[in-house]
């Protein structure tokens, strides 16, 4: 059977991707394992933080801020077609809360600290730095992970709130002085039809999409083998793999939020 | 006064390097026979190995573009408008962002990181000792694989954006068959589709041409390819971002 060509082309990577994903899940149950134990090193988890924040501000700022724009512009083509330009910013602003700055931002933040933190563990697996801890007994998932996985949990949700402003302003210099819309118009229907689920759905992604790129590219990282090239592979395997999850999970995670706030409501 | 200058000065060189890179590059892709088989085994790569991760995003942005627009539309009590949405979106916009996205993590990411390998192993210098053009050899069947895919990859994200919204449309909201249909084809014009291959092809170009710029110059040792490959994918996709703000208003503006 594992001859068969069909076997070996579809049946294989699935069952592969079935087992990564139950590694996945349980290298997940060891970061919580470790997340209790003590001690805490609350140095190295705010080093990460602040490295992380620093290094992913530009390039997220850099990719939101034109989506915002473009946004606008659309929207307003789209828009003129019903006389409802007035609506452009509530459009804006719905779309970039709810939707396109956690997805935008998460996907920059696994493109520069996904495959910095993959490279970074995996660079240190290849040289025996973590064999040598486990052999000291000290625990590299509580010294190693732990506050790498922390730090982009904590730090996708205040990029995204940041670059929620910025697409937003994005959108603003389109809409305003180029396009001609009434800055009063703007600023009054920028508010009219957000609610407060809206602006938590967003950061609640962006911490959800934060925990999925830090267990990919620790996850990678982590078990890289292979030399040099193992190390670039492991890389381009976390940001590959964790932006995948995060458009699916996406998915899931919108429809779930949508119910529940219909169920409030 | 200098300090502050410097940077800017530095950024204007190195898209003046670029500049250079690229018009070498181009030469060896226009004038010469290009190698056979290293151009077949990129676009393999490049065409068949990358189309599961294209299909796969693409049909989950086409499922969330339903999804939010019938609750925005819902709002106005316009959902029929929502065909109108998926279909415009995922044409103008979404479709060329994520083929983009998936060049430039996947395609792009792996050709900067073999390029700085093959740098720091000395295989380039080696080859221009043995007077083999390693543009001819190396950047110029990565060119043509990116050309000849890049459309077609548009295509399949288009289409699987275009399926996964209708069936989320139909099956999850509950959204008439026929009117969605119908809202797609009257509002969505044949330009839109050929204005979003265009987007394509050049975010492809984009793509390519910075990562075989990344590591080509890459610096030694290990962490010189790992800089390379992040460096390739950040920058490629900060260019296509701003490169499709300028291409959006000139079709659409």
């Amino acid at each position: 059977m594992s001859e068969n060509f069909l076997f070996r082309s579809l049946v294989q990577p699935l069952i592969n991707m079935v087992v990564v994903i139950g590694q996945m899940g349980f290298f997940f149950l060891k970061f919580l394992h470790s997340l209790i134990g003590l001690p805490y090193v609350f140095e190295e988890l705010i080093l990460h933080t602040y490295r992380i924040c620093f290094r992913c501000l530009l390039p997220v700022l850099g990719v939101v801020t034109p989506m915002g724009m473009i946004i606008s512009m659309q929207g307003l083509a789209i828009l003129s077609i019903f006389s409802a330009q007035p609506l452009l910013s509530s459009l804006l602003v719905i779309s970039m809360l709810r939707e396109l700055t956690p997805a935008m931002t998460a996907i920059m933040i696994a493109a520069q600290a996904g495959s910095s933190i993959a490279a970074e563990l995996g660079a240190m697996r290849n040289r025996e730095e973590i064999d040598a801890q486990e052999v000291m007994s000290v625990n590299p998932i509580q010294f190693l992970v732990v506050p790498r996985l922390l730090a982009v949990i904590i730090a996708a949700p205040v990029l995204t709130a940041i670059a929620n402003f910025f697409g937003i302003a994005g959108g603003w210099v389109i809409g305003v002085p180029i396009k001609g819309i009434n800055h009063g118009v703007f600023m009054a229907n920028l508010l009219d039809f957000v609610n407060i689920e809206d602006i938590f759905s967003g950061i609640l992604k962006a911490t959800i999409f934060g925990a999925i790129i830090g267990v990919v590219s620790c996850f990678r990282g982590y078990y890289a083998r292979g030399g040099a090239a193992g190390v670039g592979r492991a890389a381009n395997k976390a940001v590959v793999e964790s932006i995948i999850a995060l458009f699916v999970v996406n998915y899931f995670l919108s429809s779930a939020i949508y119910s529940v706030t219909e169920k409030i409501n | 006064m200098l300090g502050v200058l410097k940077p800017i000065i530095e950024f204007i060189a190195e898209i003046g390097r670029i500049i250079l890179f690229l018009l070498t590059a181009l030469r060896q892709v226009f004038t010469r026979r290009p190698v056979y088989e290293e151009t077949l085994r990129q676009t393999w790569f490049v065409g068949v190995e990358t189309m599961p991760m294209v299909i796969v995003i693409a049909t989950f942005i086409g499922t969330n573009l339903a999804l939010q627009g019938y609750h925005a539309f819902a709002q106005i009590s316009g959902q029929s408008l929502v065909g109108i949405f998926v279909a415009l979106a995922g044409f103008r916009e979404m479709a060329p962002i994520v083929a983009g996205i998936c060049l430039a993590t996947k395609v792009g990411a792996s050709i900067a990181s073999e390029i700085a390998v093959m740098r720091i192993k000395e295989q380039i210098d080696a080859m221009e000792v043995m007077a083999v053009n390693p543009y001819w050899f190396i950047i110029a069947p990565r060119f043509l694989a990116i050309i000849f895919c890049a459309p077609l990859m548009i295509i399949f994200a288009n289409f699987f954006c275009m399926l996964s919204g209708y069936v989320v449309a139909v099956y999850q909201l509950g959204i008439d068959p026929t009117s969605y249909l119908t809202t797609v084809t009257t509002h969505l014009e044949v330009l839109d589709i050929g204005y979003s291959i265009i987007k394509g092809c050049v975010f492809g170009l984009v793509i390519c041409l910075l990562s075989c710029y990344y590591g080509f110059n890459a610096s030694m040792g290990a962490e010189g390819v790992g800089a390379a490959s992040n460096r390739a994918i950040v920058t490629s996709c900060l260019t296509c971002f701003v490169a499709n703000v300028y291409m959006t208003q000139v079709m659409y503006g």
